[in-house]
C-alpha cells in the first residue's frame, strides 16, 4: 500500500495507526504537520470515532472470554463508587486532577512532548476517555488570557457535572452543514456552544439567538442572548444564562437584530442534554 | 439503558407533532417527551453523573463482567486485572457525564474507556497482551447466559457489524484489536505486505465507524 497523498486521508491513516499500533516520532511529527490547520472539532470527531470503533470491535470478541465479575471485586468497586472516598474524588475533580491524571500524563508523554498542535491532538484523543491532567499541558501561563477554546476545555476539565451534547442534524437546507456541540455545567451555570458550517449572518439584518429550555422553571424558554457568525470556520460562543437554569434543551433561532422576547421562528439547531 | 435508536432527533418528533417547530411550542414538546422517556430506562452513566449512587451498583452489575473480561485479557495475573478494573471504574465514575448516547451505546463507551486504559497500562509496562495465556470459554451458550442483556445486545450488534466486513478485514482487526498484535506482526502472521494490513485495519474500522453512526443518530454524518 502506498501512503495516501491526500492530506485528509493520510490523517485518517495516522489516526488509525495511533489507535491500533501507536505512532513513532516521525509519524507523530507528520501528523502534527498535517493537522496544523485542522479544526479541533474535526480532530476530536475523527479520533473519538476511530477510538469508539475500536472499542465497538473489541465487544465482538468479548464473548470468547467473558467472565462474570468476582464477588469480592464487585464489593470493592461498590465501596469505591459509593463510599465517602468517591464523593471526595468527585469534589476534588473540580479543582485538582485526581491521581489518575499522572498516570495518563506519564503514559502518553510522547504526545505531550511534541509541538503544541500535537498536544491538542492528544487532548482530542482523550476527549472520550477524559484524561484530566493532559489539558493542563495545553494551557499557557496564568498571565495569558485564555482563548474561548481554552476556556471551554478548562470547563470540561474542571467542572465535575459537565454535560456535552451535539447539535442534532438540522432540517433546514441552509443549515444542513451546521455541526457542533454544547458544553454545559449546571453548577457553574456556564457553558459554550461550538458551531461549524453555520451560515454567516449580517448583524444589521439578522442575528442568531440562543434559547435555553428549562421546563421546571418556566414553560417559556430563557433568552440566552444573541450572537453572530462572522467566519466560515469553527466558532465558539460562551453561553451566558441570565437566570439560574437547569437546561434540558438548547435551541438556536434566527431573529431580528437584538433578538426577540418570544420567538416565532423555526428552531434552526437543537441540542438536548442529559440523555 | 436507552438504546441508541430510542434517541430521537428533536426535529423528527416535532415533525410528527408540530409541523413548524417554534420556541413557543418547545416546552410542550419537552414535557410530552419527558413523560415518554420517564417510562423507559434512562442512561445509567447519566444517573451516575447526576449523583445517583444506586446507579453505581447498577453500572457495576451491568458492565463489571465486561470490564473484568477485558482486564483479564490484557493483564498477566488476577491482581493486575483487579487493579486495572478499579482504575477503569474510577475513571468511569469521573467521566460518566461525558457519555453521549448519540455516538454509541454505554457498552461501547465503557469498552472504549477500558480498552484505552488497558493499552496505556500495557504500553507503560512494555509488554504484549496476555491473550495467549487466557483460556477461551468453551461453552459459548453458558457464557452468553451470564451476560447482562445490555452487554449481550451490544455484543451481538458488534458481531453482526464485524461479520459484514471482508474476511481479510475481520482477520486483521481480530489480530490487532482482540489479540493486540502490532501491524508488523500481523503482516508476518498473515504473510501479506504491511501496507495491506494497514489498509484492512483502516477500512474495517472506518466501516465500523459508519455502522456506529448509522445507529447513532448520524453523529458522524457528512464526514
Amino acid at each position: 500500500m502506498e501512503r495516501s497523498t491526500n492530506p485528509n486521508e493520510r490523517v485518517i491513516e495516522l489516526l488509525v495507526d495511533r489507535v491500533t499500533d501507536g505512532l513513532n516520532l516521525g509519524q507523530q511529527r507528520e501528523l502534527d504537520e498535517l493537522t496544523a490547520n485542522m479544526s479541533e472539532m474535526t480532530l476530536i470527531d475523527d479520533l473519538t470515532a476511530i477510538d469508539l470503533a475500536a472499542g465497538f470491535s473489541e465487544l465482538a470478541y468479548v464473548q470468547e472470554h467473558y467472565q462474570p465479575l468476582p464477588d469480592s471485586l464487585r464489593q470493592k468497586l461498590i465501596e469505591q463508587g459509593t463510599g465517602p472516598v468517591s464523593s471526595l474524588l468527585t469534589a476534588n475533580a473540580r479543582t485538582a486532577p485526581v491521581e489518575l491524571a499522572d498516570d495518563d500524563e506519564e503514559t502518553d508523554h510522547r504526545f505531550v512532548i511534541g509541538p503544541q498542535r500535537l498536544g491538542w491532538l492528544a487532548a482530542a484523543a482523550m476527549f472520550v476517555i477524559a484524561t484530566v491532567g493532559w489539558w493542563q499541558n495545553l494551557f499557557p501561563g496564568k498571565d495569558t488570557p485564555l482563548t474561548l477554546g481554552q476556556r471551554r476545555a478548562a470547563l470540561i476539565q474542571e467542572a465535575s457535572d459537565v454535560q456535552i451534547s451535539k447539535w442534532n442534524k438540522p432540517k433546514a437546507e441552509r443549515f444542513a452543514n451546521a455541526t457542533g456541540d454544547v458544553v454545559w455545567s449546571e453548577s457553574r451555570q456556564s457553558g459554550f456552544m461550538r458551531l461549524k458550517g453555520m451560515p454567516k449572518n449580517d448583524p444589521k439584518v439578522r442575528q442568531y439567538q440562543l434559547w435555553i429550555v428549562d421546563p421546571k422553571r418556566d414553560k417559556h424558554p430563557v433568552d440566552g442572548g444573541v450572537f453572530d457568525v462572522a467566519e466560515n470556520g469553527e466558532v465558539i460562543i460562551p453561553i451566558d444564562a441570565k437566570l439560574s437554569v437547569k437546561p434540558t434543551v438548547f435551541a438556536i433561532t434566527e431573529e431580528k437584530p437584538g433578538g426577540v422576547v418570544v420567538s416565532a421562528g423555526p428552531l434552526l439547531l437543537v441540542a438536548t442534554l442529559g440523555q | 439503558m436507552i438504546s441508541v435508536k430510542s434517541i430521537h432527533p428533536i426535529e423528527s418528533e416535532f415533525a410528527e407533532r408540530i409541523p413548524a417547530p417554534t420556541i413557543a411550542g418547545i416546552s410542550v414538546w419537552i414535557m410530552e417527551r419527558q413523560a415518554i422517556t420517564a417510562t423507559s430506562e434512562s442512561s445509567v452513566l447519566k444517573q451516575i453523573a447526576a449523583g445517583n449512587r444506586d446507579a453505581v451498583t447498577v453500572c457495576i452489575d451491568r458492565f463489571g463482567g465486561l470490564v473484568w473480561s477485558l482486564a483479564r485479557k490484557f493483564c498477566r495475573n488476577a491482581t493486575d486485572a483487579e487493579d486495572a478494573v478499579q482504575e477503569i471504574f474510577t475513571e468511569i465514575w469521573r467521566i460518566a457525564g461525558r457519555y453521549d448516547p448519540q455516538v454509541g451505546s454505554e457498552a461501547t463507551f465503557i469498552s472504549t474507556v477500558a480498552r484505552r486504559r488497558l493499552i496505556d497500562k500495557q504500553r507503560k509496562a512494555g509488554r504484549t497482551p496476555a491473550h495467549e495465556a487466557f483460556t477461551p470459554a468453551t461453552d459459548t451458550q453458558a457464557t452468553t447466559d451470564i451476560q447482562p442483556v445490555e452487554v449481550r445486545e451490544e455484543v451481538e450488534r458488534a458481531q453482526n457489524a464485524m461479520s459484514s466486513l471482508t474476511e481479510e478485514q475481520q482477520a486483521a482487526l481480530r489480530l490487532s484489536i482482540h489479540e493486540g498484535h502490532s501491524h508488523s506482526e500481523i503482516a508476518r502472521r498473515m504473510d501479506v505486505p504491511l501496507g495491506t494490513v494497514k489498509t484492512n485495519i483502516r477500512r474495517g474500522l472506518l466501516r465500523l465507524r459508519e455502522m456506529l453512526s448509522d445507529d447513532g443518530a448520524e453523529q458522524w454524518g457528512g464526514k
